[in-house]
């Protein structure tokens, strides 16, 4: 029994499909709009005792973007 | 060892958002958009140190790069109180393609024996289809959040409850920051909605 493989037969040949690609123009369209609000809230104790850090960020964003 | 790791680990963190967002007025020369900053470092021993700052502010360029900064630090102190708030509204006139705005709160207690550090951020962004400028109507409510804003920093602490305190007293100032914002639009012909976002953190040592 021989291990090589087997080519496609006319048949199955004739099954594949495929679909035909964007003209060159439509493929280099790209939308550039960025939208990245960035919320953060930190708190940290270094090196301190009996000490309490409190940090509270809140964000309220829309963002409507159009080329 | 462990809890040195841990230490310089937040420090490093705390560090870099400092840095990231101290930095803003140098990045901002790539893009635009008022920034409002709110710092205060207190490293008097048993001394209270407290600001508030509230903005509201068009930008009608292509890169909106607006950040909202409140940051406390206590340092090299024992005792010592420090609260900041930062309350920003902005309105983006000009369709930008870039929005990358910023809003942060950092309160950092180093080498600070029984310190007490609050920061609040509030950022309001919104877009609107042509420029729209503050009535004075709506300039003098700015003015009239901004003193109340300092007004609830302005009060003493020494428990957690007192800082939920202010967080339920500037949430309200954020909410009538908002409205007046809206209510100024909708006068100009807009309407605004907004998506919430928020973060909140607490360390005890």
């Amino acid at each position: 029994m021989s291990n090589e493989p087997q080519g496609l037969n006319d048949a199955e040949l004739e099954a594949q499909d495929g679909e035909q690609l964007p003209d060159r123009e439509q493929m280099s369209l790209i939308n550039a709009n960025v939208a990245a609000p960035v919320n953060a809230a930190v708190a940290a104790n270094v090196l301190s005792d009996d000490a309490v850090a409190i940090a509270n960020a809140e964000q309220d964003a829309t963002i409507d973007q159009s080329n | 060892m462990h809890t040195g790791r841990r230490s310089t680990a937040l420090t490093a963190t705390a560090l870099a958002l400092t840095a990231t967002f101290g930095a803003a007025p140098a990045n901002a020369q790539t893009g635009g958009g008022a920034n409002n900053l709110v710092q205060v470092v207190n490293t008097a021993g048993g001394a209270f140190a407290h600001r508030a700052g509230v903005q509201a502010a068009p930008y009608g360029g292509d890169s909106a790069q607006s950040t909202n900064l409140a940051r406390a630090e206590s340092r090299d102190c024992t005792g010592c109180t420090t609260h900041a708030a930062a309350l920003q509204a902005v309105f983006l006139t000009g369709n930008p393609d870039t929005v990358q705005v910023a809003n942060a709160a950092v309160a950092t207690n180093s080498a600070c024996s029984q310190c007490l550090t609050y920061a609040y951020a509030f950022q309001y962004v919104i877009t609107t289809e042509r420029a729209v400028s503050l009535s004075p109507k709506g300039q003098q409510r700015i003015h009239d959040i901004q003193r109340r804003a300092s007004a609830v920093v302005a009060q003493p602490s020494d428990s957690l409850d007192d800082f939920a305190a202010f967080d339920a007293q500037l949430q309200a100032l954020a909410a009538e920051l908002r409205d007046t914002v809206d209510s100024e639009l909708r006068t100009a012909g807009h309407a605004a909605t907004a998506r919430s976002y928020q973060a909140r953190e607490s360390r005890s040592s």
